[in-house]
């Protein structure tokens, strides 16, 4: 979209919203549209000379606002209302809204997404996979809404095995790729993220908890250490993915990748298939000899 | 005043001038009657302009109608004022919320800026969403496909589409030609279902595997009534070498491995449709799943885990 179309999206957005809140402070509407008092001011006197051809004082967009700092808007001409949805917008806020529905089934995301598809008219109507947990998903917000502690048994990515563990949930995420629930677990002390199809088994308890105050940063955040590893420049995919390329030839792809466990590296490393080398540290490099090593003697 | 007007001026006067007038407005009339197309320009000048003008509101979704006479030969043009609002519906403060979730959820070049600008017409008569913890969900859209845009732009705009395309495992992209039926998102990777025209079959393409531009390629053809994209998308996505596989897992352990099949006791039978994918997480278990049978399976994994010892400095 070119500068100019910008702008003009903006200004056929404004006037409608100068109708619909007549008297609104500059800096209040410049606040809602997320631009400086300048630019709206400049946006402003753009539409004052704008209007019908003819240009005559009753063909001209009338705002009054350089009295006392507030917005009335006399006369709007023909763009008193916004310009309908255009594809990318309603396609954006139906995904959105797919995806809310996929994990909470409050009546009012359902008649939003109705309201919207009137609203839009015709338009792409994104299909979205449903989720197969859903009776952990059903599980799940009874426990947000109750504020009751699950117990479960989750296998994390990083040893595949299966734990038990308490956990205060705080919310449902739902991702492009998966469902997520942030929640505190009581085993690691800690807030932390849980893969709604990792887990095994989960059951309500009739305990309480209090809510605590949620960390809005990832999760995931606590220390990442980095593993060099040369990898087949047909996984280069994976320096992708996990860090960056330090260096690549036709023969390798040496990388930098960035892990907050060891035990996570040992496992892509051998579902690899000796597609990547551990280079450094010689401890993780080690660890995969070693899983590598007794899975062998246990064919022997 | 500046010499020249402002384009965005002039954009919003040949707006107005569409919208207001009741017979369609040629192009001389343009011309002569809008501030900013006036000035003196030469008549290629001015169709360059005015081109350029008409295609940029259309762009914004401005349906600027081209009116013909009985001989085909173009009267003008205007924008019928009820097709170009949006239609005035009203949001509960609950649906709001829902709404301003879905908005905030992107978090990319194109989708995100159009998120928020839905968000603000659509909110344009109502106050904000007052509670958007009202749910307690957060929504995050990760959509880097760079052909998702051009996608939905021609997915509207009701041609057949023209791109180039890479199978898995191909080496050269082949270019496709498709009327499209539906877009899906499944695990993070959007596809595109539609009428291959040079196969007369639906097809589906993994977005991530278009290459390069996506362009309008003329009319559609017939499309079938029903479609399970979703098995599509399964059969797809490389089904090489199906067979039965079963293995012995430690207790608690390979939890994810033991999704893909049944267990008895501590054995795990997986019938799977792809070999490739199934050896992959066999060989990333380690010592938590061990190849039962068949033996050529089992040779396989062996394979793998002594490549992997010996690059590791083990002895094996």
């Amino acid at each position: 979209m070119s500068g100019a179309s910008q702008r003009l999206n903006r200004l056929l957005a404004l006037v409608p919203w100068l109708v619909a809140h007549n008297g609104v402070s500059i800096a209040d509407a410049a606040a809602h549209f997320d631009i400086t008092e300048e630019q709206l001011e400049a946006d402003l006197w753009l539409l004052v000379v704008s209007g019908l051809p003819g240009y005559g004082h009753e063909h001209l967009v009338d705002i009054q606002f350089w009295d006392d700092g507030l917005v009335h808007v006399l006369d709007p001409q023909t763009i008193d209302r916004p310009l309908r949805l255009n594809p990318h917008e309603a396609f954006a806020l139906q995904l959105g809204l797919r995806m809310l529905a996929q994990v909470n089934d409050d009546p009012s995301i359902a008649s939003a997404m109705a309201k919207l598809e009137d609203a839009a008219g015709v338009g792409v109507a994104p299909a979205v996979a449903e989720l197969e947990q859903t009776q952990m998903l059903a599980l799940v917000n009874e426990a947000l809404k109750e504020h009751r502690v699950i117990r479960m048994t989750y296998a994390g990515a990083a040893t595949d095995a299966a734990t038990l563990r308490d956990v205060e949930p705080i919310r449902v995420v739902a991702s492009s790729d998966h469902a997520y629930i942030d929640a505190w677990c009581r085993v690691a002390e800690a807030q932390r993220t849980f893969r709604l199809d990792r887990i095994e088994h989960a059951e309500l308890c009739d305990e309480r908890f209090t809510p605590r105050s949620i960390q809005t940063e990832d999760s995931l955040g606590s220390e990442r250490f980095s593993v060099t590893v040369s990898l087949d420049p047909r996984l280069r995919w994976v320096a992708e993915a996990y860090g960056t390329i330090e260096r690549e030839s036709e023969e390798e792809v040496l990388a930098q990748l960035f892990v907050s466990d060891p035990r996570w590296v040992v496992r892509l490393v051998l579902s690899l298939q000796g597609g990547a080398r551990v280079i450094e540290p010689a401890g993780i490099a080690q660890a995969v000899a070693r899983e590598a090593e007794l899975a062998l003697r246990a064919y022997a | 005043m500046a010499e020249r007007l402002d384009r965005t001026e002039r954009l919003l006067n040949l707006l107005f001038a569409f919208m207001s007038t009741t017979q369609p407005m040629s192009r001389a009339q343009v011309r002569e009657m809008v501030a900013g197309y006036a000035e003196g320009s030469s008549d290629e000048a001015f169709e360059r302009m005015f081109e350029r003008d008409k295609d940029e509101l259309r762009s914004l979704g401005i349906p600027v109608t081209t009116m013909t006479n009985a001989s085909g030969e173009v009267d003008g043009y205007l924008i019928p004022r009820e097709s170009y609002a949006l239609k005035d519906v009203a949001f509960t403060s609950a649906e709001l919320s829902a709404l301003t979730l879905a908005a905030n959820a992107w978090d990319e070049a194109v989708f995100a800026p159009a998120a928020s600008m839905a968000l603000r017409k659509l909110e344009t008569t109502h106050p904000g969403a007052d509670r958007i913890d009202r749910f307690a969900v957060d929504v995050h859209i990760d959509a880097s496909e760079v052909a998702l845009s051009p996608v939905i732009s021609l997915l509207n705009a009701g041609t057949a589409m023209q791109f180039d395309y890479r199978k898995a495992g191909a080496i050269q992209a082949e270019r496709r030609t498709v009327t499209p039926m539906t877009l899906v998102s499944r695990y993070g990777h959007w596809y595109l279902a539609g009428v291959d025209h040079d196969r007369q079959e639906v097809r589906v393409f993994r977005l991530s595997r278009i290459e390069g531009a996506v362009k309008p390629a003329g009319a559609r053809v017939a499309t079938p009534s029903d479609l399970d994209v979703f098995a599509l998308i399964d059969a797809g996505e490389g089904s090489e070498h199906p067979g039965t596989v079963r293995l012995r897992v430690q207790r608690e352990q390979a939890m994810s491995l033991r999704k893909l099949g049944t267990m008895d006791g501590d054995v795990l039978t997986i019938e799977y449709s792809d070999e490739a994918s199934v050896l992959r997480d066999i060989v990333a278990a380690g010592s938590a799943a061990i190849v039962l049978d068949p033996p050529e399976l089992q040779l396989k994994v062996r394979d793998a885990l002594d490549r992997i010892a010996r690059a590791h400095g083990g002895t094996s």
